[in-house]
């Protein structure tokens, strides 16, 4: 099993709803070829270094994924074969790079909030 | 070529032999989505910047091709930019 980032513009003007169709297509996909999704963010509207498709702005998604080699030619084709990818990259990620890293770490920031800042003032 | 070519005294410059950036700082990670770095190492018209000029050693050199060819990709950066 590797790891995989994954990135991808989506079309900005498209509505919640099928962005939400998208990333359960996404996921389900994923996970028909023995993959996992460790999480997929969205990065917000973002206006692009040039027009992709006439469009000067896309929206990014940013997310991790765990499966075997065999998944990504598929995860590739679904991305694309649907119209509102705009772009996307697939990136096999590093060894030494953890799962544990990747997960979303919410709990983190909500227990020790402040603490943080005095050890960081003191750093620089 | 030093040797062949004698420098004249006065005219000599001196250089201050530039490091690579991510040798002395290992802790900074090449990477496509660090779009701020990636920029130091463009020209104005998007061109990537050869190693002469940055001191980047070959290694890393390798490794900001590749990511600044993937933030191309992902329109994160230009190919170029013209007028």
């Amino acid at each position: 099993m590797n790891l995989y980032e994954i990135m991808f513009i989506q079309n900005p003007d498209i509505g919640e709803e099928d962005q939400g169709k998208l990333l359960s297509r996404l996921t389900s996909t994923i996970s028909k070829y023995g993959g996992e999704v460790i999480r997929i963010d969205d990065q917000g509207i973002k206006s692009l270094a040039y027009k992709i498709e006439k469009q000067p702005r896309g929206r990014y998604f940013l997310g991790y994924l765990e499966g075997p080699g065999s998944m990504i030619p598929e995860i590739e084709r679904f991305l694309r074969l649907d119209e509102n990818v705009m772009r996307f990259v697939v990136i096999k990620l590093d060894r030494h790079v953890k799962k544990e890293d990747l997960l979303p770490k919410p709990a983190v920031e909500a227990t020790e909030p402040a603490a943080e800042p005095k050890g960081e003032e003191a750093g620089e | 070529m030093q040797q062949n070519r004698p420098s004249n005294p006065r005219t000599r410059t001196y250089y201050k032999r530039k490091t690579c950036r991510f040798c002395e700082d290992k802790n900074i990670k090449i990477d496509y989505k660090n779009v701020g770095l990636l920029q130091n190492f463009i020209t104005e018209r998007g061109k990537m910047l050869p190693r002469r000029i940055t001191g980047t050693c070959s290694r890393h050199q390798r490794e900001l091709t590749i990511e600044i060819k993937r933030a191309r990709i992902m329109a994160l950066l230009p190919y170029t930019v013209h007028d």
